[in-house]
């Protein structure tokens, strides 16, 4: 579990990064604290035709219909680098509400993919109910699927191909929580070190410094 | 002036001239200075300065050409053996009338083992060809009488019944062998062919030493190159026979079997076991396709565990990868984000 800001390491119960003090508000002052209404595919940047439009919303689909917990959202729009698209994927699933889904189906099970043609950068976002399944591994060999395509601008294709692979990985999972639900709870269970997030092999000594947490986010 | 210089001129040229004409004496020793040079034991210009003609030593040292050699009486190829003539009593057995069996030897020549066989090859190559094929056995230092003439014999016997070749073959030599052929043959079969076919019967006698396993050689080949002849009475055309350089007919071409041919002969095997096959087959191809339609209406789920919130997220807090897509020359890997600009830039 890492922070949406720096990239750093948190603990899972966290109120805010203990490296750079991140949190929701950092993400709601810089991107807005309006309730948003989204639907699931929302192309913003535009690179979608009609065509490519209705298959990619029809992978989509076929995701949710194998995956009746899960919904998928694909966001695409102008950022300012890496750290950003992070941040506003964050923000996205947390403050978004998605026209398609029904009222009861909460925001924990969804993945949202961030994508900005202006940077060439695509990211990935997931709720609650996929975090003791999904690693960071995982999101990275589904966006890689759609790497390809993404560089010949061929972004529906790159979409269509990242669902495929998230079916994949997903599937896998599914049927390893069933077989060992265990090895998945114990990534839940609270630390055993008093509450603090634990230090990492290299003796939590980083090269550079962590910026104060009154400091103000980047842009 | 002039004239008197030109005078002079002219006599003296013709003085010069006149001469040149005359030959001047050779240098000779002085009887004092020769002596002294005959005392150092050589007298340089004494071979060229003299009138005496000397004998070249090295002509002198020309060996004499050898004595001709003559060759052995052994090496010396012997003359041919007069040619024997065939005991009378025999002629009649040998051109008194067609023979009965393919192979006539009145004299004996053959040991009664080679007979047999030689007989029992040559029936088996009549009942297998359309050409038969008979074999005059002399000996080779024999000749056929001069009144018996060969050509007409056989066109006298072998005119009726079926086409013929026959051969005159000389017991251990092959090379003497003459080949004839029925009229019905000769109208059809071109010399060149015949020439060919008894030049490479000859060829596989003389590879062996023994005047049966000759005759034996002999005969297999001249079975196996009437095959050609055969094909020109079928129809075929002496170009495809002389064509054919090894000399050896091809082997038979089989008849292309049609699939309702092999189905006749396949069905009373085929037939019992076409249900069950069929039944497995549909067994099988109904598994695969409601494997495929369960696994494409199978759904997942996954167990909802109690995730604790992080950074006042109510509902997602979990960051995933992100990549960059901006150089097609760098792998994906190497395009990963995984530090965020705020370290980069301190």
């Amino acid at each position: 579990m890492k922070c949406p800001r720096c990239v750093q390491k948190i603990h899972r119960a966290a109120d805010a990064c203990p490296h750079c003090g991140f949190t929701l508000a950092d993400a709601e002052a810089h991107f807005g604290g309006v309730e948003l209404n989204l639907r699931c595919l929302a192309d913003a940047a535009g690179l979608l035709r009609r065509g490519e439009r209705e298959r990619v919303e029809a992978a989509m689909e076929r995701l949710s219909r194998r995956f009746p917990q899960l919904f998928v959202a694909i966001y695409t729009g102008a950022f300012d680098g890496a750290a950003e698209l992070r941040q506003f994927g964050f923000w996205l699933l947390n403050r978004a509400t998605f026209a398609e889904l029904p009222p009861e189906q909460s925001n924990a099970a969804g993945i949202l993919i961030t994508l900005d043609p202006a940077t060439k950068m695509a990211g990935v976002t997931y709720g609650y109910l996929l975090d003791p399944y999904l690693t960071e591994t995982d999101t990275f060999d589904c966006l890689w699927r759609a790497h390809s395509h993404w560089l010949e601008g061929r972004y529906a294709d790159g979409m269509i191909k990242a669902l495929e692979q998230f079916a994949c990985v997903l599937r896998k999972r599914s049927r390893q929580a069933r077989r060992r639900p265990a090895s998945f709870q114990r990534k839940l269970q609270p630390p055993t070190h008093g509450g603090r997030t634990p230090h990492p092999p290299d003796g939590g000594m980083h090269p550079v410094a962590c910026p104060p947490p009154s400091a103000e986010p980047p842009p | 002036m002039k004239c008197l210089t030109g005078i002079g001129l002219a006599v003296w040229i013709f003085g010069s001239i006149a001469s040149a004409r005359t030959e001047a004496p050779l240098p000779a020793w002085e009887e004092s200075a020769r002596k002294t040079q005959e005392k150092n034991g050589w007298l340089p210009g004494a071979r060229i300065l003299t009138d005496d003609a000397e004998t070249d030593p090295q002509q002198a040292d020309i060996p004499t050409p050898l004595e001709e050699i003559k060759p052995a009486a052994g090496e010396l190829t012997e003359n041919p053996a007069p040619a024997v003539a065939i005991p009378e009593k025999f002629l009649a057995a040998y051109f008194g009338a067609r023979p009965e069996n393919y192979l006539i030897d009145p004299q004996k020549l053959l040991d009664q083992r080679s007979t047999r066989e030689r007989l029992k090859f040559l029936q088996g190559h009549a009942s297998d060809s359309a050409i038969d094929l008979y074999i005059y056995i002399f000996n080779k230092d024999q000749e056929i009488p001069g009144e018996v003439r060969e050509e007409e014999l056989v066109e006298r016997f072998f005119t009726q019944g079926r086409p013929a070749m026959v051969v005159y073959y000389y017991l251990g030599a092959p090379q003497q062998a003459m080949l004839h052929l029925s009229p019905t043959l000769t109208e059809r079969v071109p010399a060149a062919l015949q020439r060919q076919t008894l030049q490479s019967a000859v060829m596989q006698a003389m590879e062996k030493s023994n005047p049966q396993d000759q005759l034996e050689a002999f005969s297999v080949q001249l079975a196996i190159r009437s095959y050609w002849m055969e094909r020109l009475i079928g129809g075929g055309t002496a170009d495809e026979a002389l064509a054919t350089g090894q000399m050896r007919p091809s082997k038979p071409v089989k008849k292309p079997v049609s699939l309702a041919d092999k189905w006749t002969e396949l069905r009373p095997v085929a037939e019992p076991l076409a249900l069950p096959c069929l039944l497995l087959a549909g067994t099988l191809a109904l598994a695969l396709g409601i494997g495929a339609w369960l696994r494409w209406r199978a759904t997942y789920r996954f167990p909802e565990l109690v995730v604790e919130p992080r950074l006042d997220g109510d509902h997602a807090a979990g960051v995933g990868a992100v990549i960059g897509f901006s150089r097609a020359d760098l792998p994906p890997p190497a395009q990963r984000a995984q530090i965020t600009e705020t370290w980069r830039r301190n």
